[in-house]
């Protein structure tokens, strides 16, 4: 007793991280922080955002400390509107000219990262748990090079390459010959169809970066969490996945083909393009597309919860706070695939009013399947990290409220 | 006096430390076994709004940090402290009384349902009556090249019946006063006419031997309908504006929302698109009748079209029994029994 009030916690045994949030009880905080925010045309939404935080963050606990969020909401007020008055005035001058429009695609897509990376500073210098608070020391530079510069690049490389084909005359546009025509559109097709496949080959790479790129960044106190994941268990698990899925699709396709010979109507498009003649579904239609449109959904939360489960599971085994803590996440690709599909089931029931129990559950799941040990005494270290960070400033400006979502 | 039981936390320390405080109406005294006996005016402290039973914390700022779990001494205590200490607690109040989340849940919920179905389809209007041209044309640049690419044929029709048609679609659009419109014609396997924002109609050969002079131009005046009352903008600007908004309210990570709006989204859109018919339905009747020309061809088309999509059989008089329906929710045109009621309608209108 006396060493949990005095919380020195540590002596190399495994925490779990409790969540003691009620969907009963998030419900009532949500719906009030929609209609306030309906009935102020929005402005409400940046108290309804901290109300938010602060009740999952209040009852999320470790040794029977929960988190703090402490941001202002005015902070965030401030950070909408001038998000929002710069999106119009973007987007209001792509009116303008039609080049305009070209140009501010462009700058919509340098402000995006920027955005993001303010917004992990501020989330994370708001975020505290006894009375020392987390940081973010990365730099913006990484967050363009992978979310704004490597997705486009194969497809860049593949311009670049086309332009000097084009220049060297090897792919010519505007010809009669017949023979350079097709060469232009199989050398034309065959290099964007790289590109694209370039793009999707860079996935894993990216996703592996951004998810070392937060953990790195963070900060508890001056304390430094680090984390050196290894970009092959990324390509692996979404290899893992596409054979999986190939095998679902197989599966699928078995199931149509029997369908098919048991009743010939099966499977039949409807026509959906016409505007003139009559389209509807039939109902015999209905009743056999159902069943095989829910077993897609389920396949498809299904993997779903196989890549985020392991991808939480390993972001954080190996995961290390200085050379203090280490985490563990203790997540299965059933027990997540169970609560996403309940959930599913809940919000399509309730016409997505079960959003907060929803929401609850899986928050849940999340964080008990989480846990932490401490080496040598968190007390001094604590007491330690709190002392150091009164160097650091408090006030970190306005939030734009953009996340990044990691899928894990 | 009230007494709570919670944790002390020293300032500039990461300490945590059991302790207990006494509340009441005029001061405020905190006891930590061996560490501290502090005793003032409640008005030196600041409390953390409530919010669910989170935690509060009680701070002597500068100096420490009470945690308390014993949220309801708490407010019980401010509340009897007056006006000695500035408390937001009214949204936690409103969070608390069943009143007001039902009266919250009720006004959310009519919102959402009138603003997805009227105020959605009104902005989407508004918006695409001010679309310039060239956004217009920009949008339905290379869709007929897409299509001729992938689903339709050149036309088969002899010359002389292409021209024919091409002449009286001329005149039609001349009489009706609405220049602009392309008329174009394709193959496809089965009888067809869609337009393009842009004012390209397309015409397939079996729609063009299915249909008899005045009936073309019934379903030439439907579908110049569709472009003057800009429906494909309004579908578009309409989309665009549902994606945004359900990223702005559900946007939590959690990869369920985007399966659980599908379906919703899906239905809403096919009301749109009933309603989209069906102003272009009464678009082209009224200005068949203005043009002098009987609405019962729009009727006869429908039959004509219903009986080509097995809608059941088309009754050769008027007043016969009308084709059966389909499951009218999930279908992106309106009933054709109901639609030929309403050029029946017009027709008998029309005659008198």
């Amino acid at each position: 007793m006396g060493s949990i009030e005095t919380g020195s916690i540590g002596d190399g045994k495994w925490i779990d991280v409790r969540f003691s949030g009620r969907g009963g009880e998030y419900f009532r905080i949500w719906i009030v922080n929609i209609f306030l925010s309906i009935i102020t045309l929005g402005i409400y939404s940046a108290w309804a955002k901290v109300r938010t935080r602060r009740y999952f963050y209040g009852n999320t606990s470790i040794q029977g400390s929960s988190f703090e969020y402490l941001a202002k909401p005015l902070a965030i007020l401030k950070g909408r509107l001038i998000a929002v008055l710069f999106l119009a005035l973007v987007l209001g001058a792509g009116y303008l000219h039609p080049l305009a429009d070209l140009v501010s695609i462009v700058i919509i897509a340098l402000f995006a990262p920027w955005a993001i990376w303010r917004s992990l500073v501020f989330n994370a210098r708001m975020t505290s748990y006894r009375n020392v608070r987390f940081g973010f020391a990365g730099k913006v530079g990484p967050l363009y090079r992978h979310v704004f510069l490597l997705p486009i690049l194969p497809l860049l490389i593949v311009a670049v390459v086309l332009g000097v084909q084009y220049a060297l005359g090897v792919i010519q546009f505007d010809v009669a010959d017949p023979a350079a025509k097709s060469r232009t559109a199989t050398i034309l097709g065959l290099s964007i169809g790289l590109g694209i496949t370039g793009t999707y080959l860079l996935i894993p790479y990216i996703q592996k970066s951004l998810t070392g790129y937060y953990l790195d960044g963070h900060r508890y106190g001056q304390g430094r969490f680090s984390a050196s994941l290894a970009t092959a268990f990324y390509y692996l698990v979404y290899l893992k996945l596409i054979v999986i899925g190939f095998l679902l699709l197989a599966a699928v396709v078995a199931l149509i083909v029997v369908a098919q010979a048991a009743m010939p109507d099966f499977g039949v498009i409807p026509d959906r393009s016409g505007t003139v003649g009559e389209s509807g579904i039939s109902s015999a239609q209905l009743w056999l597309t159902t069943p095989l449109l829910l077993l897609f959904v389920a396949a498809s939360v299904w993997m779903k919860a196989y890549t985020q489960s392991r991808f939480r599971n390993y972001a954080y085994s190996k995961l290390g706070l200085d050379d203090v803590a280490v985490f563990r996440s203790g997540m299965t690709v059933n027990g997540l695939f169970g609560v996403q599909l309940t959930n599913l089931i809940l919000m399509v029931l309730s016409l997505g009013l079960a959003w907060p129990w929803a929401r609850v559950r899986l928050t849940r799941y999340r964080l008990e399947t989480l846990a932490l040990r401490i080496d040598g005494s968190l007390d001094e270290y604590l007491t330690q990290a709190r002392r150091r960070q009164s160097a650091l400033g408090e006030e970190v400006g306005e939030a734009f409220d953009l996340d990044l979502d990691l899928g894990m | 006096m009230k007494t709570i039981q919670g944790f002390w936390f020293p300032h500039a320390s990461a300490r945590r430390v059991a302790g207990e405080m006494h509340l009441s109406g005029d001061g405020v005294s905190l006891h930590v076994e061996g560490e501290t006996d502090w005793s003032g005016a409640r008005e030196a402290l600041s409390v953390s709004q409530r919010v669910g039973s989170i935690p509060r914390r009680i701070t002597l700022p500068g100096q420490w940090t009470f945690e308390t779990a014993d949220n309801a001494a708490v407010d019980q205590w401010l509340a009897s402290a007056g006006s000695g200490l500035k408390d937001a607690s009214w949204i936690h109040r409103l969070e608390s009384r069943w009143r007001w989340i039902l009266s919250a849940l009720v006004v959310t919920v009519m919102v959402v349902a009138a603003g997805g179905y009227w105020g959605l389809p009104w902005v989407s209007a508004v918006a695409a009556r001010h679309m310039p041209d060239s956004v217009v044309d920009a949008v339905s640049s290379g869709t007929l090249e897409i299509l001729d690419d992938w689903l339709l044929g050149p036309s088969e029709l002899p010359e002389a019946r292409q021209l024919e048609r091409q002449r009286g679609f001329e005149a039609l659009v001349e009489s009706t006063g609405t220049p602009g419109y392309r008329l174009h014609f394709r193959r496809l396997g089965m009888p067809n006419a869609f337009a393009l924002p842009s004012g390209d109609i397309i015409v397939t050969d079996r729609f063009v031997e299915l249909a008899s002079a005045r009936e073309f131009d019934a379903v030439m005046l439907h579908e110049i309908g569709h472009v003057r009352l800009r429906h494909g903008m309004q579908q578009l600007v309409r989309s665009s504006l549902v994606s945004f908004i359900i990223a702005m309210y559900l946007g939590d990570p959690s990869g369920v929302q985007e399966l659980v709006v599908a379906l919703p989204v899906f239905l809403l859109q096919s009301h749109y698109s009933r309603a989209h018919e069906r102003e272009a339905d009464e678009y082209a009747m009224r200005t068949m009748m203005a043009s002098g020309i009987d609405p019962v061809h729009f009727a006869s088309i429908m039959r004509k079209l219903a009986a080509f999509h097995g809608d059941g059989e088309p009754p050769p008089g008027e007043g016969g029994a009308e084709p059966k329906t389909s499951g009218d929710f999930l279908s992106s045109h309106p009933d054709s029994g109901e639609r030929i009621r309403r050029a029946l309608e017009l027709s008998e209108e029309f005659r008198r």
